[in-house]
């Protein structure tokens, strides 16, 4: 029985305030409010790598449970702005700063927004291939590398972040059936430019593919799991932005209070999202939740959550 | 696809936007008259590609301001669609 035990979380201390950046990107506080739902965005320290930030998860998940890096069987790192250029790979780095044991299995996974629950599949899957007792699936993505200042598409929404996710045999979620999807001949809709080596993002494309790929896959991927929306207590959408969370949630027909919108004050974290907002113990009572992330790629994934013992 | 007035104005209005959807008229320019942002816009032509079953590009898009302009596309469209069919 392998599931999630832990979740550890990091975000920088650095802000930028987008209240300070209105006039320049001719917004007003209400659209900041209601449509990017981004007050501030989380910045790291120029001397942080993404390999820190996940370390930095990690010592939280630490604090949280007793897991001790020899414990530690696997790893994945969740990526797209890797450190360096990605060679080599971020978890290598990663296992030498937390100094993991030379029996450890490290690798990572290119994808972006979707790849939480992606990652959580492929490590799940590895681990009980391998018969592995304890791994982590990190997710770390800081945009900041890439983002341009002055991109209103973009500047105004990504925040830096990382998560550490405790995988075990002795879980708190375990996971059910998932639905994933692919839209390759979208793929150049979030990219990095070639010229500029910073990210450009078709707003209007991403917003159409997020409005009806995710309701649909949602819907499909709980009545694979014998579910129906009214048996679920939480809906944990990547936050992409507060107008694209409420969006789906409007064509699913949920109430308000199930689909929390949290990254007020630290932006769009790309595949931290959605592990930020499960650790939140505020959510702690809830015993059914989906998980949807969606975005680069154009790439999608869902699964449902089951608190173990009390779920369905 | 013989669109009118109202059934645009419904579109918007299924599109949640913060507009007063009584100040909007065939020849209101959506964003720079009636107020409407960049992402209830988003939403809007989603809304209008849903509905009548077609695909916008970006470059079209920014060249319709008014609810006239968009029936007008419409109706060009299945011109277009009438000639091709024939």
């Amino acid at each position: 029985m392998i599931g999630i035990e832990s979740i550890g979380t990091y975000i920088p201390a650095g802000r930028i305030d987008n209240r300070q950046r209105m006039a320049q990107f001719d917004v007003d506080e209400a659209f900041l409010l209601e449509k990017t739902g981004v007050l501030r965005n989380a910045i790291k320290a120029a001397e942080e790598d993404t390999s820190d930030l996940c370390c930095k998860a990690f010592y939280d998940v630490q604090r949280k449970t007793s897991v001790q890096p020899e414990q530690v069987e696997c790893v994945v790192v969740c990526t797209q702005n890797p450190d360096r250029l990605g060679l080599p790979h971020t978890s290598a780095i990663v296992h030498a700063k937390l100094g993991l044991s030379d029996t450890c299995a490290v690798f990572d996974v290119s994808l972006g927004c979707s790849g939480f629950v992606y990652g959580l599949s492929v490590i799940q899957a590895f681990m009980q291939a391998n018969a592995f007792r304890k791994g982590i699936l990190f997710t770390a993505d800081p945009y900041s590398k890439i983002v341009d200042a002055n991109d209103k598409n973009t500047s105004l929404l990504f925040g830096d972040g990382a998560t550490a996710t405790l995988i075990s045999d002795t879980p708190v979620w375990m996971s059910g059936k998932f639905l994933f999807g692919s839209r390759g001949t979208e793929s150049s809709s979030i990219q990095i430019e070639k010229e500029s080596g910073r990210l450009s993002m078709n707003g209007r494309a991403v917003f159409s593919f997020s409005a009806t790929a995710v309701p649909r896959n949602i819907e499909a991927m709980l009545a694979a799991n014998n579910l129906v929306t009214k048996d679920i207590d939480l809906f944990v959408l990547h936050q992409g932005s507060r107008y694209i969370v409420d969006t789906i949630r409007k064509k699913l027909g949920i109430e308000e209070r199930k689909v929390p919108f949290m990254a007020a004050d630290y932006g769009n974290t790309v595949s931290s999202s959605i592990p930020l907002i499960l650790s939140d113990p505020q959510h702690k009572a809830c015993k059914t939740v989906v998980i949807s992330g969606f975005g680069v790629g154009l790439s999608w994934a869902s699964t449902v959550l089951f608190e173990v013992d009390k779920g369905k | 696809m013989k669109a009118t007035v109202e059934n645009i104005i419904s579109i918007l209005e299924n599109a949640g936007i913060s507009a007063d959807l009584k100040t909007i008229q065939g020849d209101t320019k959506l964003s720079k008259d009636a107020g409407i942002d960049s992402l209830e816009i988003m939403s809007v032509f989603l809304g209008i590609e849903e509905k009548y079953g077609i695909r916008i590009p970006d470059q079209d898009v920014d060249q319709l301001e008014t609810i006239n302009d968009i029936i007008r596309y419409l109706e060009d469209l299945a011109h277009k669609t009438d000639c091709m069919d024939h």
